[in-house]
């Protein structure tokens, strides 16, 4: 563990007994949070376990509307983003700040990717009428479409609003990055970064096959 | 780099794996599949990309601890729901309400 380097800034916070107090608490939490994201979304899966319990065909139906093919591609997206992502904490983390706000801008430039998929389905899924509530206009056969629909909605909505923040956070870790203030002693907040990009990748591991392979 | 790399390419193959399934007729098992296929996915992101393994042990005990508790809720709601009189649960053929009464 100490071989890693503190991980946190010199002589920064002095009510830690030693370096590696200060990296393993500023890593705990950062799973803290984490782990609080987990439990944010999990609201929503619970509801999407209830009513496609209750409405199997209707989810089957739902589903069968949204692109599998965009989907995947949005997932090869995410899965590629984290493959850089972590690729420019190592780089960070062996002193090379360049290297790593390259890589952060690609993960960057993936993200904002998926974020244009997602609009364009979103575009599609406007125009054909599935909205919720009194607005859905979709011709139907099974109950509970609309349902679907709406769990569509906020979960891929959600998590968007999560990769938009996630873009933020990448660009001032990736700005950081450039100017080397990240070395082998001192990098916890690009990985922290890195971290919950990784979330948002790990969400979308599991929206995926709910929401479009049903 | 090798390990991010392999993960990159094991996470690329479940995706396919994944998509490939969806379109098999596996019946009532296609949702567990998926849903297994989905668990894998995130453990080798877990391990090989978050370091799950090389942080601090109370991480671990936190993340336990969560999905435990996802797990509660998930339970108990569909408890709830699979305990409701066909009323409430239009679409379940399997339901029949004089069990209720039994």
């Amino acid at each position: 563990m100490s071989s890693e380097g503190r991980g946190t800034a010199a002589a920064r916070a002095d009510h830690f007994p030693d370096a590696d107090s200060e990296l393993h608490a500023a890593r705990l939490g950062m799973w803290l949070f984490l782990a609080t994201e987990i439990l944010l979304f999990a609201g929503l899966f619970v509801a999407y376990t209830l009513y496609r319990s209750i409405y199997p065909e209707g989810f089957l139906e739902g589903s069968s509307h949204l692109d599998v093919t965009l989907g995947a591609v949005n997932t090869v997206a995410l899965v590629t983003s984290s493959l850089t992502v972590a690729l420019g904490i190592a780089s960070a983390r062996e002193d090379r700040g360049r290297l790593a706000a390259l890589l952060l801008v690609i993960t960057f430039a993936l993200g904002a990717t998926f974020l244009v998929i997602k609009s364009v389905e979103y575009g599609h899924k406007i125009h054909e009428g599935a909205l919720p509530g009194r607005y859905f206009r979709m011709d139907v056969e099974a109950p509970g479409v609309p349902l679907f629909f709406l769990l569509y909605w906020l979960s891929t909505a959600l998590h968007a609003i999560h990769v938009t923040a996630g873009l933020g956070v990448l660009t001032w870790m990736g700005w950081r990055c450039w100017r080397q203030e990240f070395s082998r002693e001192y990098f916890v907040p690009v990985e922290n970064a890195g971290l919950y990009w990784h979330l948002v990748d790990l969400v979308w591991i599991f929206l995926f096959p709910l929401l479009y392979l049903v | 780099m090798k390990r991010y790399l392999a993960a990159w390419i094991g996470l690329l193959a479940m995706t396919a794996l994944t998509v490939g399934a969806s379109s098999l007729p596996l019946g009532v098992w296609s949702t567990p599949i998926a849903l297994t296929i989905a668990a894998v996915k995130a453990s080798i992101v877990l391990v090989a990309f978050m370091h799950l393994l090389e942080h601090p042990p109370a991480v671990r005990l936190v993340l336990a601890t969560t999905l435990v508790f996802v797990g509660l809720i998930l339970f108990f709601v569909q408890l709830d729901v699979l305990r409701r009189s066909p009323l409430a649960r239009p679409q379940d053929p399997t339901f029949d309400s004089r069990d209720v009464a039994r």
